[in-house]
């Protein structure tokens, strides 16, 4: 969190993309969790070749984790100390995170069908998961619907921290009902072979640089949007 | 003001028993077992017709003015806040009164333990109209905010409704305190939630 770009709104050619080399190490990640998820690895014993979706839904869940987390963080700092770059920062996460926990809710069901033999059922992960993108496309709706700058932070900054505090007592209160979802890591699991461990932290790897890219280039898009219409606002006045 | 309470008695509650109804058609309670249709139907009743309560008096103050000048006032922000939990409570506890008897004896329902079944609706209720109040007054201040509300709302209180349907229906069949207990500790958890952050965060809204 401590060396974000400079947004455009402040600085000139800092906040300018650079082009492939900023998007490079996250691209060679991806391309390094594809070929060992879809290639390398082998397959796992009962599942078969749809196991190998695991290492994506996963490693994108963690992301859209992570992202959330930085809304709710960036929003209380704003909260506190009202410089609107932590707001830029909260909504640009929020918007990164919803396309990440899209790409869980689609794999999610494509590995179910198979596996489960449903494409989806009310397990507490698949139901939190669910609420979680409903409450961040709220989130951005509820910014989408206010003009001014203040006060759409301000709001936006209660809302996403009374969502993310919601979202453990989603989870407790859909984990009484009977659970399904595979438990792969920690106690109680079957345990991983080697390779895939590997797959699975070069691909949680390349999803969170993946969300450190599309997060920077969300930030500058938000911060020249801010400084078009500051300049929109000047000519005007 | 006392006009307004009218409007808003006669609307709400007239909404609430048209959702009542309309659970009614929807599901012939001569071949559906009503014990298990009520929780759900009674909730989803509360549900809308506590977000067009709370939207409205939200609103009212708005349109009135009446929410700067309270603001401006010497009570603070918190005060405000349970202010208007409290009369959103209210209101939620007049549909559930109405709502309740009627969708049993439409859905052919008789409550045996009546005493518990307002508890957990009871519980139920707090935890959403906190989220309720804190959504409205957020809400409001945005463009469209009216139908805002809901997309923010509804998953917001996920909880109060799993939770909610569950207990009273663990209290329709009959069932013991363990299964019950489970969906208390729920509600109570989501409940000290809502009544908590809410109020702490209701100063940030009205700034500047």
């Amino acid at each position: 969190m401590m060396d974000e770009p400079t947004p455009a709104g402040s600085a000139g050619r800092s906040g300018r993309f650079q082009g492939p080399w900023e998007l490079g190490p996250a691209l060679a990640l991806v391309a390094a969790c594809l070929y060992l998820a879809l290639v390398w690895v082998p397959n796992e014993r009962t599942m078969g070749v749809v196991s190998r979706i695991f290492y994506v839904h996963v490693a994108s869940a963690w992301s859209a984790f992570v992202a959330f987390a930085v809304t709710a963080v960036a929003g209380a700092v704003y909260l506190a100390r009202r410089d609107w770059r932590w707001d830029l920062w909260a909504a640009a996460s929020a918007e990164v995170g919803v396309v990440f926990t899209t790409a869980v809710l689609v794999t999610g069901p494509l590995w179910a069908r198979p596996v489960w033999n449903v494409w989806w059922t009310w397990d507490p992960r698949l139901t939190t998961t669910l609420v979680l993108w409903f409450l961040y496309v709220g989130y951005l709706a509820l910014r989408q619907a206010v003009e001014d700058e203040d006060r759409r932070a301000r709001l936006a900054a209660v809302y996403g921290l009374v969502a993310f505090l919601d979202v453990p007592v989603v989870y407790q209160s859909t984990r009484w009902w009977r659970t399904i979802h595979p438990q792969v890591l920690g106690p109680g699991s079957g345990g991983v072979a080697p390779e895939m461990l590997l797959t699975l932290a070069v691909c949680a790897a390349a999803f969170l640089a993946l969300y450190a890219v599309l997060w920077r280039l969300a930030v500058r898009v938000g911060a020249l949007e801010r400084r078009a219409r500051q300049a929109q606002e000047e000519l005007v006045a | 003001m006392g006009l307004r309470r009218r409007e808003m008695a006669a609307g709400v509650l007239v909404f609430s028993l048209l959702v009542a109804l309309t659970f009614a058609f929807a599901f012939d309670p001569a071949r559906l077992d009503g014990r298990r249709l009520m929780p759900g139907a009674l909730w989803v009743t509360v549900l809308f017709s506590g977000m067009l309560a709370v939207s409205r008096t939200m609103a009212a103050e708005q349109e009135h003015g009446t929410l700067a000048a309270l603001l401006a006032s010497p009570v603070g922000p918190e005060a405000l806040f349970f202010g208007k939990m409290a009369g959103a409570l209210a209101w939620v506890a007049l549909v559930e009164l109405v709502a309740a008897p009627v969708l049993a004896a439409l859905l052919r329902v008789t409550v045996d333990r009546p005493a518990l079944l307002a508890g957990v609706l009871a519980l139920g209720s707090v935890g959403f109209v906190g989220a309720a109040t804190l959504v409205a007054a957020v809400s409001l201040q945005a463009r469209g905010g009216e139908v805002l509300m809901p997309v923010l709302l509804v998953p917001l209180a996920v909880p109060a409704t799993l939770a909610a349907v569950e207990a009273m229906g663990a209290v329709l069949q009959g069932e013991g305190a363990g299964a019950l207990g489970v969906w208390v500790r729920v509600l109570v958890a989501y409940d000290v939630l809502m009544v908590a952050l809410p109020p702490a965060l209701f100063r940030f809204l009205w700034e500047g």
